[in-house]
């Protein structure tokens, strides 16, 4: 099966939210509807981050303009990478990734550790409190197992975002980068080319990755690194304690020695400090 | 007649060994959750009971011994006492002849100990250490929520760490309290029976405790 992925063209993009709603929509998860239950974030953005409901965030990145504020979009959401670390920690193997390269996080599964959440470069697994398990972008693969759209790509007026398969994919983002570079957008780049493996969500940064809030050259954290090297060493300790143990306990066969009482070894310690 | 020093009393044996399940236990568990492969081989229903019953054992693991400082402090301050003891030169001997007499313990002869022995209070202070941490990090991990993914992560590996630590000192630990190693042999008693131990393992074990405990009389018992 062809890899697929979805394309977010921060160019295009006009923050009208429709993709987080369809998202939240589709994948029947509520928003909080009381007074003041999301945080006020200062700026139009709807909530500070992702959460245990929200798996798709569309970023408000500001920055004072000569007459105002410019706002750099961002969708924030899982990246699917082709190395997904937080596929490698999960206990209990809820995260899985599909032919097509999208990492499905089954909730049926998960027994919500948060694992993944440390794990992630970009800590987009957040934990969902009702349900305790951890949830995250699919990549709409129920939809896309019957033919269609991911629910936000379908959803999205200003066809910001595209999906289809991978390859097709990256070759619109370069050239839609190409294009921005030549509008006088010198910093625009793509992200989720080579990152991570290479990502199954890319990204065209009009203004540089750092402006959309990006992580430039992402890596697993060294814990997770650090986890995958403990677990063999640990391995290989317990046989060797155990191997030691067994050969002390064979080395140890047929020990005996006299009984002793408080005279036999004062008699015993008098004719060595003697000797 | 046989004479016994009453070693431990019933409290310090009753902590122990409900730390020892609780510890046991902890390890059987924690190996689940660390090892991936474990895990998915069990399901996530048996690794969400595991997880549970994790938590619950960490209860045990931490407030035992805790319990134990507040009913009896003055037991507490002798182990302290033990533990903190300046090393003479039969303790430094005893640790630089020990791994020649874990593997031919029939032609080494072991200097006289106190009443703890020097390699013991070199492996409860790694093992208290790493009880320590393990208990901390467990907290942090067990309130994930309420801290940051960074937080976490760091918990999360000295967790597994001091998991590691502690697997490794249990290890010898049995192999040697239980009286696996022949020369221990029926020390398991000390910690799982009545808490006394024989004059001849005594003398055998802990030179300069049997000899004062023999001189003063205090805790000798004839049977």
């Amino acid at each position: 099966m062809a890899e697929n992925a979805i394309l977010y063209d921060a160019s295009k993009c006009s923050a009208c939210k429709g993709c987080q709603v369809q998202c939240k929509q589709w994948n029947m998860m509520p928003s909080g509807l009381g007074k003041d239950e999301n945080e006020f974030t200062g700026s139009y953005q709807s909530m500070p981050d992702l959460n245990g409901d929200t798996r798709l965030l569309i970023e408000f990145h500001e920055e004072a303009a000569g007459d105002g504020i410019q706002w750099a979009f961002s969708r924030r959401a899982c990246f699917h990478c082709t190395e997904p670390t937080c596929m490698e920690v999960c206990p209990v193997g809820a995260i899985s990734q599909l032919d097509d390269g999208t990492v499905k996080l089954d909730n049926t599964k998960c027994v919500g550790c948060k694992y993944c959440t440390a794990a992630c470069p970009f800590e987009v697994p957040k934990y969902r409190e009702n349900f305790n398990v951890s949830n995250k972008c699919t990549l709409c693969d129920d939809r896309v197992a019957q033919g269609r759209e991911p629910a936000c790509v379908k959803t999205c007026p200003a066809a910001a975002l595209s999906f289809g398969p991978r390859d097709e994919v990256l070759a619109a983002g370069k050239a839609r980068v190409e294009e921005l570079r030549t509008a006088g957008y010198d910093k625009a780049e793509l992200y989720g080319e080579t990152e991570m493996g290479g990502m199954h969500s890319l990204f065209v940064a009009q203004y540089g990755l750092e402006a959309h809030g990006l992580v430039r050259d992402p890596k697993r954290p060294d814990a997770v690194a650090l986890f995958s090297l403990i677990k063999p060493l640990a391995g290989l300790g317990v046989a060797a304690v155990v191997g030691g143990l067994g050969l002390s306990f064979l080395t140890g066969i047929g020990y005996d020695r006299d009984e002793l009482t408080a005279e036999s070894a004062s008699a015993y310690d008098a004719a060595k400090e003697e000797k | 007649m046989t004479r016994y020093i009453q070693r431990h009393s019933l409290l310090k044996r009753v902590i122990h060994g409900v730390h020892t399940v609780a510890c046991l236990a902890l390890i059987a568990s924690g190996t689940i959750l660390f090892v991936p492969a474990l895990g998915r081989a069990v399901g996530s229903d048996v690794v969400q009971s595991v997880r549970m019953l994790h938590r619950v054992f960490a209860v045990v693991f931490i407030s035992a011994p805790l319990l134990g400082m507040i009913v009896a402090p003055k037991g507490f301050v002798h182990i302290m006492k033990n533990f903190f003891a300046p090393w003479d030169a039969d303790d430094k001997k005893f640790m630089m002849l020990f791994p020649k007499y874990l593997f031919s313990p029939k032609k080494t002869h072991m200097p006289k100990q106190h009443e703890v022995k020097s390699g013991q209070r070199l492996a409860d202070g790694m093992l208290i250490a790493a009880s320590v941490l393990i208990a901390i990090t467990g907290v942090i991990l067990w309130a994930g929520r309420f801290v940051s993914p960074e937080v976490f992560r760091t918990a999360l590996m000295l967790h597994d760490v001091a998991f590691v630590l502690v697997t490794f000192i249990m290890c010898a630990h049995i192999y040697l309290g239980a009286g696996v190693f022949q020369p221990y042999r029926g020390s398991v008693r000390l910690m799982f029976g009545d808490g006394r131990v024989s004059e001849a393992d005594a003398l055998y074990h802990w030179g300069h405790w049997a000899d004062e405990e023999l001189a003063s009389g205090e805790n000798v018992v004839e049977a």
